[in-house]
């Protein structure tokens, strides 16, 4: 059973992603902190004192998720998303009694950033029916009309993709993770139809490859001319995406914000010094509104973020790991 | 046979400058490096001297981050039968390498160091310790007939049954801030628990005083804060300067060291604590105990290694290392029946 006061909670969310109310993040945030303390056992337990800021939430770490339950949806009920590190045995499981929230936020970001995003899709990720627990997916879903999805367990399938793009006569939008793309650019004979709009997401270093990000960029602007190559940024224990562009720094939306802290103590530090990234995304009412990730990054005045990669020591872990899986497996 | 120049190579080691690359204070860099060479005295090193094998020509020891005392032994017996070893370092860190090289050269012992992995396919003996993907690549790499000795991912635990213990104990996690193959990841105990936190805890920050903790690496940080995470969702926590103190359920057990920051899990008596440990097993390594009785049953429940607590981290010479016979299988064995 839903707990009690989501509805509510929910609607002041939905009201600030509209803008239809003139709320104060950081005061929304403090609420949504408060009603999950009283709701979820995992927030109650690594709450203590009083918390004045938004910047003083206390942050779930990623691997919680892996671990515990996290957040008001009890097991085997709601939607779960799960993340893909499947040789570290455990996934991290973000669960939600629905997607509204997700959905609603997804969409209006993904349009505010890419205005020009192309309603037809061809996606080189796994297929959002056969792995309903991948958010990616899930969220690429709900972003246009998927034509079909080319990552199968053995990777990209090259020649479905091309056969399938050489029919398009208009633009489209091709999500794919960094992993995928860098097969696709090396195995392939690539081509889009003008104005169509590459998204790439997930870490470029990964457990038996790793690869230069500005050289894949270069690649895919060679081979992609007259359309556009954008970047994302989630995770599956987050419910909000940041999105951005090459060589730039990611723009979140007005209801996600996000923090760098020493890695060490979890102090927080100020603009534009180098840490470990947290955030907090007013989206993920049914879990934990802080998150504590493994990703090192800069956090810029505006808000923006510089990712710099994952902590340094800290096991590869994400969505490009499948494809990248599929390549060891093939290799080895 | 070398080893009077080993024994020569060890005292110079031993009189020089605090160890500089460790990630360790240096009260804990010294104290870890007299330890290591403790383990190398007269007695062990005659005893080594004495088993019967041929010297590799040569081998290639690749070392690990963690334990930056771990290649001595090896070198030690290598070097002292007359092996050739190079040393290779993690990329971009040497740790001890260098002052054990130039010790050994001052010695006219052949040691050397190389950041060069292609230098793993160039000998007949390979020594490697590392995480697990770090050994598959060695294997792939090695020449054909080449021996690799492999010594992967181990955790220890120990198994503390009298109050007195806990002193020791804080021995064993203060050595190399815990960060060992040998150091106890998890500590199993049948005696109350609050009073075994509390005592502990004392150890622990009287430790701290005298061994300060090293450098904590950014990763290490953020595993050390999911950590105190979960056990502060179900089970409890205890931390002070330098060190903390989770307690979780058993099903919780997570059998990977942080620097200064032991799991403790409560059980009722020794086969429950071996029964905690079950799905683990493979990656056992050491068992400290202050039980003396505890021994077999802990070897039968696949423990590689028993020994008495505040004596996990300093293993003696000769010894099994791993269950594997380490001292004969660094050499050639050979049978003429001629």
């Amino acid at each position: 059973m839903r707990p009690a006061g989501r509805s509510e909670i929910v609607s002041r969310v939905e009201a600030f992603i509209l803008g239809q109310s003139d709320e104060v993040f950081g005061i929304l945030a403090l609420d949504l902190h408060e009603w999950q303390r009283s709701h979820s056992q995992v927030t109650a337990a690594l709450s203590a004192g009083e918390i004045a800021t938004w910047r003083e939430l206390p942050a779930v770490p990623v691997d919680l998720f892996k671990r515990v339950p996290v957040g008001t949806v009890p097991e085997g009920q709601g939607v779960a998303f799960a993340t893909s590190g499947t040789t570290q045995g455990r996934r991290g499981v973000h669960r939600t009694w629905d997607t509204s929230l997700y959905d609603l936020g997804a969409l209006r970001w993904a349009r505010a950033c890419v205005p020009q995003l192309p309603e037809r899709s061809h996606a080189l990720l796994l297929d959002s029916d056969l792995h309903p627990e991948s958010s990616l997916s899930h969220m690429v879903d709900r972003l246009g009309a998927v034509q079909g999805w080319y990552l199968t367990e053995t990777g990209v399938d090259i020649q479905a993709l091309e056969a399938a793009l050489a029919a398009e006569s208009g633009p489209v939008f091709v999500p794919c993770t960094a992993f995928a793309l860098a097969e696709w650019l090396e195995r392939g004979t690539p081509q889009l139809p003008q104005g169509s709009v590459v998204m790439v997401t997930g870490g470029f270093k990964g457990r038996v490859r790793a690869f230069d990000a500005e050289s894949l960029y270069v690649a895919a602007r060679r081979a992609f001319v007259g359309s556009d190559i954008v970047t994302e940024y989630g995770m599956t224990e987050l419910s909000s995406q940041l999105w951005g562009v090459p060589g730039e720094p990611y723009r979140p939306p007005p209801w996600l914000k996000a923090l760098a802290v020493d890695p060490v103590s979890g102090e927080v530090l100020s603009t534009d010094q180098a840490g470990q990234l947290r955030f907090v995304d007013l989206c993920n009412v049914d879990s934990a509104v802080c998150i504590e990730t493994l990703d090192a990054g800069v956090v810029h005045d505006d808000g923006s973020v510089t990712l710099l990669g994952r902590l340094a020591g800290s096991v590869a872990r994400g969505c490009s790991l499948t494809v990248e899986e599929a390549w060891s497996r093939r290799t080895g | 046979m070398s080893w009077h120049l080993v024994r020569r190579w060890r005292d110079k080691l031993a009189a020089a400058e605090p160890p500089r690359f460790t990630g360790l204070s240096t009260e804990g860099a010294v104290a870890a490096r007299d330890a290591a060479l403790g383990a190398l005295d007269d007695g062990s090193l005659d005893t080594v001297a004495r088993v019967d094998v041929r010297a590799f020509e040569s081998a290639v020891v690749v070392a690990a981050r963690t334990v930056f005392t771990a290649p001595l032994e090896w070198c030690a017996v290598l070097l002292g039968r007359g092996t050739r070893v190079v040393l290779k370092m993690p990329a971009g860190e040497p740790g001890w390498a260098p002052e054990l090289v130039e010790a050994a050269e001052a010695c006219s012992l052949p040691l050397s160091w190389t950041e060069d992995r292609s230098v793993v396919a160039r000998h007949p003996l390979v020594v490697a310790m590392g995480s697990d993907a770090t050994i598959a690549e060695i294997r792939a790499t090695a020449r054909a007939d080449a021996r690799v000795l492999a010594h992967g991912h181990k955790f220890s635990v120990c198994w503390v049954t009298k109050p007195e213990s806990w002193r020791a104990l804080a021995q064993d996690l203060a050595l190399y801030d815990t960060r060992g193959c040998m150091s106890p990841v998890v500590i199993l105990t049948p005696l109350p628990l609050e009073e075994a936190l509390d005592d502990l805890s004392v150890a622990m920050a009287r430790l701290q005083e005298r061994y300060p903790r090293g450098a904590i690496a950014p990763m290490e940080g953020a595993a050390i804060r999911a950590r105190s995470a979960l056990a502060r969702t179900v089970g409890q926590e205890r931390t002070g300067f330098g060190w903390a103190i989770h307690v979780v359920p058993t099903e919780h057990i997570e059998p990977t060291p942080l620097p200064r920051t032991p799991t403790l899990v409560s059980v009722a008596n020794l086969a429950e604590a071996i029964a905690a440990l079950e799905p683990h097993v493979g990656s056992l390594g050491t068992v400290g105990t202050d039980e003396a009785g505890s021994a077999e049953r802990w070897l039968d429940g696949g423990a590689c290694r028993v020994c008495s607590v505040g004596k996990m981290q300093r293993p003696p010479l000769v010894r099994m290392h791993d269950g594997q016979p380490w001292l004969v299988t660094t050499g050639r064995a050979v049978w003429s029946e001629v």
